[in-house]
């Protein structure tokens, strides 16, 4: 799973390395218009319904929070 | 409309609206820009149909996002929206790729925005060579502000460009991402540039030279300076107007292209 979510980050801003990085936003490599991208990415491409209260930064602050989300979420 | 007080109601409506399917949207929740229009309080919430509207209040006009069920339920309750609230002139920032954007300009259109202007997302990877800043560019100081934003209030627009609060241009003062080149008694500021910088990224706020110190080399002392700020970031970006022929022949001169997203400024004034 976590190669497939680092895949589709590297789609969104392909001049960044993901992989090991704590948190992307203090880092400047996603910003809010990105997270609203990579949610409907998510939601598609795991078919899955991530929940509003969900949308966090904290939510997507690295691949391993990520992964957390959407293993919680409930398939569509 | 109800006032937004806190930035934990803003994130409660967000999460609710998403959850109710509302998601077409032009709303990208920012906590710090949000939460200080809470604190002012220009920031307010309506609830139309299957819209859920939040207002930004400014003196004269005042910027609406939304969260809906779908583009045309949005034309449906914009009209709600009109007859229920005071007359005024409303501003709609639709942003995104093309085939997201265009239902939604073409919606609003139809109910009677109008096109003011369209900006572009530029970016480049960061160069590998950066030149030495100017000594003539200096970090801006307190007392800089109120003037950077007379600056700022005279020369950019407001409807269109988001202009900072003095407050904002005092966190990039203290965040030493504001740089000027100091000019005489008449124009005590010939340009500035204002970046957030981050550890991989740099983003380009507002670059400004003042007419009558236009043709000196000041706006390329003023990038370079900036440049070498974010000399360790990889990414850099900013928004552009895209009829501003003169910024984008120097923009691409600089090696940034356009990415795909657009932010189309549309304007509706009620009487």
């Amino acid at each position: 799973m976590k190669d497939k979510i680092l895949d589709i980050l590297k789609e969104i801003r392909p001049e960044f390395e993901f992989d090991g990085v704590e948190d992307f936003f203090a880092e400047g490599m996603l910003d809010s218009f990105d997270l609203m991208t990579l949610v409907s990415t998510l939601d598609e491409r795991f078919a899955i319904k991530i929940d509003g209260t969900d949308i966090l930064p904290e939510n997507f602050m690295n691949v391993d929070a990520i992964a957390a989300l959407v293993e919680r979420s409930p398939k569509r | 409309m109800k006032p937004l007080q806190t930035w934990a109601t803003v994130q409660g409506l967000v999460a609710q609206a998403r959850n109710e399917g509302l998601v077409v949207t032009n709303f990208f929740p920012d906590e710090a820009r949000m939460s200080a229009w809470c604190r002012d309080g220009a920031f307010y919430e309506v609830r139309c149909g299957d819209t859920q509207f939040f207002v930004r209040r400014q003196p004269t006009f005042s910027n609406v996002y939304f969260m809906s069920r779908s583009v045309d339920a949005l034309g449906k309750d914009w009209k709600l929206f009109v007859s229920e609230n005071s007359n005024g002139r409303w501003i709609i920032d639709l942003i995104g790729p093309n085939r997201v954007r265009q239902p939604l300009e073409g919606a609003m259109a139809s109910v009677g925005f109008s096109c003011l202007t369209t900006l572009q997302r530029m970016g480049r990877k960061a160069p590998e060579d950066v030149e030495e800043p100017s000594p003539d560019v200096e970090c801006a100081t307190q007392n800089d502000a109120g003037k950077i934003k007379e600056l700022l209030d005279v020369y950019f627009i407001a409807e269109e460009e988001q202009i900072p609060s003095i407050e904002e241009i005092g966190e990039w003062i203290d965040a030493q991402t504001l740089f000027v080149v100091r000019g005489g008694a008449e124009t005590p500021i010939d340009g500035f540039v204002i970046f957030d910088l981050f550890p991989s990224a740099l983003y380009l706020r507002y670059w400004f030279v003042h007419p009558s110190a236009r043709g000196k080399g000041v706006g390329g002392r003023l990038m370079k300076a900036m440049f070498s700020a974010g000399r360790n970031t990889k990414r850099q970006y900013f928004w552009v107007k895209t009829d501003n022929e003169n910024a984008l022949k120097r923009y691409r001169h600089y090696g940034f292209q356009f990415e795909p997203m657009k932010d189309v400024v549309m304007a509706y004034t009620s009487t």
